[in-house]
C-alpha cells in the first residue's frame, strides 16, 4: 500500500497550478515581509539603541534596490525557484545550488524563527491569563541553561499545524493569507497613524539620537539584523510559477510591496524611538527588553487606544508571524522541487501529491529541518537571536548572486523581454548589434548586499559558523547527488533556456511577451547569418 | 484594449483613500512637529516626506479614477 502510494506520487506529473490572483501574490509577499519588523523591531533595537531607525532606513535602501532586482527577474523569468532559478541563468549549475541552498536556508529558518516569534506574542496574554511570564518556564536541561520548555512546545505545535495546511494545497493556504494579512495591513496603518498623532514626540527620538548612540559593533550587528525586516520578497518570486499573467502582475505587486513594507519598517522604528515607553528607561531598551512582542508593548504604549491596542496587537502579530511561518513552508517545498527539477537535488523530491497535488515530501522534510532548528534554538541563550543571526547571513548570501545573475543575464540573455527593469542603466552595444543596458543601480544594490554580509560574517558569531557550515554540507550532499548520478559537479549540464523560455511564457499566458521573445530571437539569428 | 472603469469602489478601495489620506496627514504632522521641536534627526523628516509620497501616490490613483468615470470610455 505504502509502495503504491508513493509510485503514484513519482508518477504524478510536476505542474504548479496557475492559481495566485493579484491580490494572493501580494499578500504572499505581505505575509512574508510584512512579518519581518514584528520580529526584528526589537532585536535590532537592542544592538542599535537610539541610531535603531538609521539601521531600518539603510538595510531598507538595501533592501529597496533587492525588490527591483527580484522584481525585473520575476517579471522576466516567472518560474518556482526565484533566487536560485535566477542564479542557474546566469551563473550556471554550481552557483544556482549555492544560491539555492542559502535561501533554502532562510527557508527553513523562517518557518523556525516565525513559529518562535509567533508563539511569543501569544506568550503575550500568559500574564493576563494565567499569571505568570513567559520566563517562569525557563528550566535547566544539562549543559544548557536557558531552556524554555513551554516556549519550544508551542512552537513544535505550530509547526505541525502549519505542515499539515500545506499538504492539504496552496488555495487553502493562500486563502488564509488573504484574509489575515488585509486585517493586519489595516491595524498596522492605525497603529501607526494613531501613535504618530497621539503619542510621538520628535524630542525623546532627538535625545535618544544624541545620547544613546551605539558602538561601532553594535550598530553594524544591528544594521545586519535590520537586514531580516525585509527578507520574503524572495516569495513573490516563489509565487510567480502560480500566479496569473505573472509578467503583468508581479511588478505591480512587487514594487506596492516594497515601499509598504519599506514605509512600515522605518516608521515602527522612528514612532517607538519618539514614544515615552517606561519613564525609567529609553525607548530603545524597552523594546530591545522585549523582543518576543516588541510591537504589542508599542501598542501598548499610545496613550488612549493603548490598553486595547496592546493585546490586540500581540494577537495580529501572532497571526501574520504564522502566514509568514507558512510562505516560508510553502516557498521552501517549491524552492526545492525546482532544484529536484535541475539536478541538484534527487528527484525523489519531484513529486506532487496525487490528491492534493502539492509537493508533499518536500513540504515533510524541509519544515522537519524548520522545526529542528526551532527546537536547537531553544538550546542558546536567545532562540531568536540565533535564527535572526542565521537568517541574515543566508539571505546576504542568497542576494548577493542574485544581483551578480542580474547583471552577467542583461549581457548574456538581453533577448528575453523585461516587462520591469531597474532603473539607471547605461546603454551598451554588444558584438551582436544587440544593445545591452548596464545596471547602474544593479551595482550599487550587489555593493550594498556586499557590505551586508560582511558585517554580518564580521559581528554574528553564530551566523558565520552555522551559516557557511550549511552550505558546506549541502555542497557535501550535491556532491555526491551529481556524482552519483554521472553529471558534472562544478561544471553546468545543457540546458535548452530558450525552448523553456518560450514553455513558462505560453503556459503564464504571457502571448505578447512570446511574440517579443521569438522576433528578438529571429533578429539574432539573421544577425548571426549575416555576420558569416 | 484598456477595461472599464469599475462602476462603484469596493470596501478596500474605500479603506485605502481612507488612509492614504491619513498617511498624508500623518506625513505632514511629522514634518510640521520635527521642524518645531527642532533637533530632530533627518530620519524623522525622511519618514514624514516617505508617507507624504506614499499618500499622494495612491491618492493620485484615487483621481485617475474619478476622472475616469467623467470621461467617455474608449475600447
Amino acid at each position: 500500500m505504502e509502495q503504491q502510494s508513493e509510485q503514484s506520487l513519482e508518477n504524478v506529473g510536476t505542474e504548479l497550478r496557475r492559481d495566485v490572483s493579484v491580490w494572493g501574490s501580494y499578500m504572499w509577499g505581505f505575509a512574508d515581509v510584512g512579518a519581518d519588523t514584528y520580529v526584528a523591531l526589537g532585536l535590532v533595537m537592542a544592538y542599535a539603541q537610539g541610531a535603531a531607525g538609521l539601521a531600518f532606513a539603510l538595510a531598507g535602501l538595501v533592501y529597496i534596490m533587492i525588490g527591483l532586482a527580484y522584481t525585473e527577474l520575476a517579471s522576466a523569468y516567472p518560474v518556482a525557484g526565484g533566487g536560485q532559478y535566477f542564479t542557474l541563468r546566469g551563473l550556471g549549475d554550481f552557483w544556482g545550488f549555492v544560491a539555492g541552498s542559502a535561501l533554502l536556508l532562510d527557508y527553513t529558518i523562517d518557518i523556525a524563527l516565525f513559529t518562535v516569534a509567533c508563539a511569543g506574542y501569544t506568550n503575550f496574554f500568559l500574564p493576563y491569563v494565567f499569571g505568570v511570564s513567559i520566563d517562569a518556564f525557563v528550566i535547566s536541561l544539562g549543559p544548557f541553561h536557558h531552556v524554555n520548555w513551554l516556549w519550544a512546545a508551542e512552537t513544535l505545535v505550530l509547526i505541525a499545524s502549519l505542515v499539515w495546511l500545506n499538504l492539504r494545497g496552496i488555495k487553502d493556504s493562500s486563502l488564509l493569507n488573504e484574509i489575515i494579512g488585509v486585517v493586519v495591513i489595516a491595524t498596522e496603518a492605525g497603529l501607526i497613524i494613531f501613535g504618530f498623532l497621539m503619542a510621538w514626540k520628535p524630542e525623546i527620538l532627538a535625545f535618544q539620537w544624541r545620547t544613546q548612540f551605539p558602538s561601532l559593533h553594535n550598530f553594524m550587528y544591528g544594521s545586519s539584523l535590520a537586514i531580516i525586516s525585509f527578507v520574503g520578497l524572495e516569495s513573490i518570486s516563489q509565487a510567480a510559477q502560480e500566479t496569473r499573467r505573472p509578467a503583468t502582475i508581479v511588478p505591480r505587486t512587487s514594487i506596492t510591496l516594497i515601499f509598504t513594507v519599506f514605509i512600515f519598517a522605518t516608521a515602527f522604528s522612528t514612532l517607538g524611538l519618539g514614544m515615552q515607553l517606561d519613564p525609567n528607561l529609553p525607548s530603545w531598551q524597552v523594546l530591545g527588553n522585549a523582543q518576543d512582542n516588541p510591537v504589542a508593548v508599542l501598542a501598548r504604549g499610545i496613550p488612549v487606544i493603548g490598553l486595547l491596542a496592546g493585546p490586540f496587537a500581540a494577537a495580529l502579530g501572532a497571526m501574520i508571524l504564522l502566514i509568514s511561518a507558512n510562505s516560508g513552508v510553502m516557498s521552501a517545498s517549491r524552492l526545492t522541487f525546482s532544484m529536484s527539477q535541475f539536478n541538484f537535488i534527487s528527484r525523489w523530491f519531484n513529486a506532487v501529491h496525487p490528491k492534493y497535488r502539492t509537493p508533499a515530501r518536500t513540504i515533510a522534510v524541509f519544515s522537519g529541518i524548520g522545526l529542528l532548528e526551532a527546537l536547537l534554538s531553544f538550546l542558546t541563550p536567545n532562540a531568536m537571536d540565533t535564527l535572526g543571526n542565521m537568517y541574515a547571513f543566508g539571505a546576504s548570501t542568497g542576494y548577493l548572486l542574485v544581483f551578480i545573475a542580474l547583471i552577467r543575464l542583461r549581457f548574456v540573455d538581453p533577448y528575453t523581454p523585461r516587462p520591469y527593469q531597474m532603473p539607471l542603466n547605461i546603454p551598451v552595444k554588444g558584438r551582436d548589434g544587440q544593445r545591452r543596458a548596464f545596471p547602474v543601480l544593479g551595482v550599487v544594490g550587489m555593493l550594498g548586499v556586499s557590505l551586508i554580509l560582511f558585517m554580518v560574517v564580521l559581528t554574528h558569531t553564530v551566523g558565520r559558523i552555522a551559516g557557511p557550515a550549511w552550505i558546506l554540507l549541502s555542497f557535501l550532499y550535491y556532491a555526491y547527488y551529481r556524482r552519483k548520478s554521472r553529471l558534472p559537479v562544478l561544471g553546468s549540464l545543457p540546458r535548452n533556456w530558450e525552448q523553456q523560455q518560450m514553455q513558462v511564457l505560453e503556459s503564464a499566458e504571457e502571448y505578447d511577451l512570446l511574440e517579443q521573445y521569438r522576433n528578438a530571437l529571429a533578429e539574432r539569428d539573421r544577425h548571426r547569418r549575416s555576420a558569416l | 484594449m484598456s477595461p472599464p472603469p469599475p462602476a462603484r469602489p469596493s470596501a478596500v478601495d474605500y479603506f485605502q483613500m481612507v488612509t492614504s489620506g491619513l498617511f498624508t496627514l500623518v506625513g505632514a504632522t511629522i514634518i510640521f512637529r520635527s521642524v518645531l521641536g527642532g533637533g530632530s534627526p533627518p530620519l524623522a523628516y525622511l519618514v514624514g516626506a516617505s508617507f507624504i509620497a506614499f499618500g499622494l501616490y495612491r491618492l493620485k490613483f484615487v483621481a485617475r479614477w474619478c476622472r475616469s468615470r467623467r470621461e467617455p470610455h474608449e475600447s
